[in-house]
């Protein structure tokens, strides 16, 4: 098969997709070792540049005339229009078996000159799959959340099929096709029973939706305390790390948020997060929509007068560990801030441990610093989806250098 | 496969993924971009008469590369008995001379580039026009976000899903490397 284009062709797609085994390599090696054209094509091929550039060729070309001509003898051959929306779900499956993810070492080689690693393959001759699997860790693929019931009863949710999961004083508890939870009906209790949900690091964002309709998603490493009804005069909820709320309007209950018995947001009909890890020395919350404002809670200041921040749309309050008080930070980029909610890491002028702490939680790692760290800022935004090699590569690129251990370890380096 | 069972609606989706990287390689072999477009779709003619026979979608790229060189070579030849195209010179000879070696990475060159063009044609409908617009036409997130009349925010969420769902890492650098450029430049103060 050595000489077979398509045989060559279908290695370096495995080079390409990070699935190519210890054989293949040295097989793509002997190809392109045996002639100076096939050097040249395999550099070509391997060059990100040249590729998009030939893509971009590719993409001008028209495909009408040719459908018109196979059309004109073969009437039947396409459906009418053109289907958009996900394509063949079958044949896309039957792909995905063969060409599992697998190697972060052969993404990295990729991104360096790719003859330069030709040249010099000698030093990790250990197949691919045993060096590179350990040694990356996947972004979440499952959510991994726990509710717990006024009972005490704890639920795993992502080990109990969708439909109702549960009733609480008269109100029905759903886990929804798309694994959402929602509680569904006003319920006739007249006691609040208090439910939670906890959503764990290395854990995908979960979605619920309370009793008055008010949707919450939860970050990972983060959890939220609520009555199964709100009954009585006012709505109050607690959270931990990091929450989205979209608050249900009911002028006749103000919407509560109480964080750590620290900070209080009086909400009402409005979009907002609260950003409030308890790794974290600064409590956030980032207004969308709507007004809230912040204050020390109750019992955080009770020597002091409880001085509040009302916030507009767009804008930010503080409160720093061990503080009291509530500082109006004005206007952020609130795309960066909801980067979370919408599958990706966003960093603005944060330093590596700031970066770090988003990492460890949402890929569930435990870090290690090996030496002073590299006192460099970092800005701009990275898909939430990519593994820990991936998303860390870019750290390297910055010249600090990391390893992972043992699949639960981060180390990192101190860097120039 | 329900492309076997005749299904138009996969037919469709081929075709839609190979007609432009296989208008590329045929024009490449001939020179001609309207006998290309001839040859392309015998080609895919060819396939659909044949529907019934593949066992995968590696052997339905390797069968249309493998019958579009064939049919280019054809025409190369047939051509040049009546047509004195200066610009075939260079392909014939090469042709001609048995330099299969060239024929094979012009082949090679193809299916690599066309398997990674489906790839984003794959990618399901307003994923792919971002993408498209961002990779293959150098599209900034504000530029996308004004002519599709969404909101950067879209943009930006589904070129994260796109970067999710393809599999060739090269497509995935160059994003990975406006990241790249952008720390470097905003960490210099550091």
């Amino acid at each position: 098969m050595a000489n077979d284009p398509s045989h060559i062709a279908n290695l370096l797609l495995r080079l390409h997709r990070g699935t190519l085994s210890d054989t293949d390599r040295q097989e793509l090696e002997a190809w392109a070792a045996s002639s100076a054209g096939n050097a040249a094509l395999y550099r070509e091929l391997t060059d990100e540049e040249t590729v998009q550039a030939a893509l971009r060729e590719i993409e001008r070309y028209d495909e009408t005339p040719i459908r018109e001509r196979i059309l004109a003898q073969l009437p039947e051959a396409f459906s009418a229009v053109r289907k958009e929306g996900p394509p063949d779900v079958r044949l896309r499956t039957w792909r995905r078996t063969i060409f599992r993810w697998s190697a972060a070492a052969a993404i990295i080689i990729l991104l360096g000159t790719g003859l330069w690693w030709l040249i010099w393959p000698k030093s990790p001759t250990v197949p691919v799959a045993q060096t590179t699997k350990p040694a990356d860790i996947a972004a979440p693929a499952i959510n991994r959340a726990t509710l717990i019931l006024a009972s005490g009863q704890k639920v795993a949710l992502d080990s109990i099929k969708s439909g109702q999961l549960a009733t609480q004083g008269g109100t029905k508890i759903e886990k929804e096709a798309n694994g959402q939870i929602a509680y569904i009906g006003t319920g006739g209790s007249a006691a609040l029973l208090y439910n939670t949900l906890t959503n764990p690091r290395g854990s995908q964002v979960i979605t619920l939706t309370l009793g008055d309709g008010t949707k919450v998603w939860l970050n990972a490493e983060s959890s939220i305390r609520y009555p199964a009804v709100f009954i009585g005069a006012e709505r109050t909820v607690e959270v931990t790390g990091e929450a989205y709320f979209e608050v249900a309007k009911d002028a006749s209950k103000p919407f509560k948020v109480v964080i750590k018995d620290q900070e209080e947001v009086d909400v009402l009909g409005t979009k907002f997060n609260i950003h409030a890890y308890q790794d974290e020395n600064v409590l956030k919350t980032t207004l969308l929509e709507g007004s809230v404002q912040v204050q020390p809670a109750d019992g955080a200041s009770p020597n002091q007068q409880r001085r509040s921040v009302v916030l507009r749309p767009g804008e930010q309050a503080e409160l720093a560990e061990n503080s009291n008080v509530v500082r109006m930070a004005g206007a952020v980029d609130t795309a960066a801030v909801m980067a979370w909610k919408n599958g990706a890491f966003a960093f603005e002028e944060a330093t590596i441990k700031e970066v770090v702490r988003q990492l460890s939680r949402w890929y569930d790692v435990e870090v290690e610093y090996q030496g002073p760290v590299s006192s460099r800022t970092f800005s701009g935004e990275i898909g939430r989806n990519l593994t820990l090699s991936q998303v860390l590569h870019v750290l390297t690129k910055s010249h600090i250098p990391y390893r992972i251990e043992n699949g639960n370890k981060l180390i990192i380096g101190s860097g120039d | 496969m329900r492309f076997q069972q005749g299904d138009p609606a996969a037919a469709d989706i081929l075709f839609l993924r190979y007609v432009k990287p296989l208008s590329f390689f045929v024009e490449r072999l001939t020179g001609s971009a309207p006998d290309a477009q001839d040859i392309v779709a015998d080609t895919f003619i060819k396939l659909l008469e044949r529907r019934t026979q593949f066992k995968s979608l590696d052997n339905i790229r390797a069968f249309l590369y493998r019958v579009a060189r064939n049919a280019a070579i054809n025409f190369n030849l047939a051509s040049s008995r009546h047509r004195a195209a200066h610009e075939l010179i260079g392909y014939l000879a090469r042709a001609a001379e048995g330099r299969e070696d060239w024929l094979d990475n012009e082949q090679i060159r193809g299916e690599v580039l066309g398997a990674i063009y489906a790839e984003i044609e794959e990618l399901p409908g307003r994923c792919r026009e971002i993408f498209k617009a961002i990779f293959l036409q150098g599209l900034s997130n504000e530029e996308i976000a004004a002519r599709m009349g969404i909101e950067i925010q879209t943009v930006r969420s589904q070129k994260s899903r796109a970067i999710g769902l393809l599999r060739a890492q090269l497509l995935k650098k160059g994003q990975l490397l406006a990241v790249i450029y952008l720390l470097d430049l905003l960490s210099v103060h550091a």
